[in-house]
């Protein structure tokens, strides 16, 4: 920064080269921290990404080929379709045979566990809440797709520091899912050093400094916690 | 925030509203939604990752890649934080100079300057400035020395670094960053006035 700007001219500077992706990477994921944490700080690089994007407006369209389409499309959902497809085409099996549904459903368990047929995604739901009940999210874990949606239904942001989630599988050290949004909502990747992502997992909230934790493993209470159950 | 959002030339104004909707019904999982929210501002999006990228397949792959993020991470889209416009672009914008900076990691280890293998075109700020002196930004650069206008634009729209630009306008990396940082704030001074 140059010494003698203010220290908002100092965050509008840092918000614009953000939103320009002009930092090292380092700089970049510490700025990335501060948008999820940071409301005043992401406003500024909303205020930028929306200024900037008037400047592609004198970008002419270019049509994309039929064939683009096709491509996302299939990305997206011939693998999900394949799974409902299989699973469908077990259960009429078993409805033409006569079974009763909850035995069907039963075989049909066993079917997808024993046959090569595609398993339809897995979802499992955490409630973490903090011990006077004054804070809590619901969380939606996909297996498939290794994403957490986490929607925060009592309580708000933390009137300092960060808020950080965290997944503790059995006998392994916490995985950081993030620092927690001052929005309500956030969908998060899930890092392969995860190991399972449904029953025998915990969710763990901590308080960190603004940011997130310096070390890589909780330093700070643990203010919300709850345990994983597959639906 | 944008007044509007882009217009591919050509086809029927669309509104914020409609693409805000699209947005909405596409967190939700509906995949109608999603598939006309693809055909209303696929093109623009090609159309932004091909300035960065210069070669079509790339382009091509970063917009896929792009949709497939918004699938994904529509349900984070806050109506009134961001104009939809301005999120989409976004999301196409950093996952083509993502794309791009990979490559010029590379294009450095080959010893290939990566600059000179992207060439500066026909200027495509003269060409605009007559379609977009009614825009607050356009007006807010064109306060800007003329080489300094160019970096803040280089940077935007061709995702250059700031060692692309120091290479490009011959001065040392320092000074760029300086005359970048500088430029910003008097954009924004001028934004916000």
């Amino acid at each position: 920064m140059t010494g003698t700007a203010e220290p908002s001219d100092d965050d509008d500077v840092l918000a614009a080269e953000f939103a320009l992706r002009l930092l090292d990477a380092e700089a970049a994921a510490a700025a990335q921290r501060r948008v999820l944490s940071d409301r005043d700080f992401a406003d500024r690089v909303a205020f930028w990404n929306a200024a900037l994007a008037e400047l592609a407006e004198e970008i002419d369209p270019v049509t994309p080929s039929a064939e683009m389409r096709r491509q996302v499309m299939d990305r997206l959902f011939a693998a999900r379709q394949a799974a409902e497809t299989a699973a469908a085409g077990v259960s009429r099996l078993w409805r033409a045979l006569g079974i009763g549904a909850t035995v069907a459903a039963v075989a049909l368990a066993a079917a997808l566990f024993w046959t090569p047929v595609p398993v339809p995604p897995r979802l499992a739901v955490v409630e973490i809440v903090s011990d006077d009940g004054a804070l809590r999210y619901l969380a939606i874990l996909d297996g498939q797709e290794r994403i957490v949606r986490l929607v925060r239904t009592d309580g708000g942001p933390p009137a300092d520091g960060s808020l950080q989630l965290w997944g503790i599988a059995p006998d392994a050290p916490p995985v950081s899912l993030g620092v927690l949004p001052v929005d309500a909502r956030m969908a998060v990747p899930v890092p392969e050093a995860l190991a399972i992502l449904g029953d025998g997992l915990t969710l763990a909230v901590s308080r960190e400094p603004a940011g997130g934790s310096p070390t890589g493993q909780p330093t700070g209470e643990v203010v919300a916690s709850g345990e994983a159950a597959d639906l | 925030m944008l007044g509007k959002p882009d217009l591919p030339a050509g086809t029927a104004p669309m509104a914020t509203d409609d693409l805000e909707d699209l947005i909405a019904r596409t967190a939700l999982g509906d995949r109608a939604a999603f598939g006309t929210l693809y055909d209303r501002t696929a093109a623009k999006l090609l159309g932004v990752s091909l300035r960065i990228l210069s070669d079509r397949a790339s382009a091509e792959d970063v917009v896929q890649e792009t949709f497939i993020k918004v699938w994904h991470k529509a349900d984070t889209y806050v109506a009134g934080r961001a104009a939809p416009m301005t999120w989409l672009i976004t999301i196409a914008r950093n996952t083509a100079i993502d794309r791009l900076r990979a490559r010029g990691e590379a294009a450095t280890l080959d010893a290939v300057p990566e600059a000179a293998l992207r060439a500066p075109g026909p200027s495509p700020e003269a060409a605009s400035v007559a379609a977009s002196e009614a825009r607050r930004i356009v007006r807010c650069l064109d306060e800007l020395e003329a080489d300094r206008r160019a970096a803040v634009r280089g940077a935007y729209l061709m995702g250059e670094s700031y060692a692309d630009l120091a290479r490009r306008f011959d001065v040392p990396l320092n000074t760029m960053r300086s005359w970048l940082r500088r430029s910003l704030i008097a954009l924004r001074d001028c934004l916000a006035r």
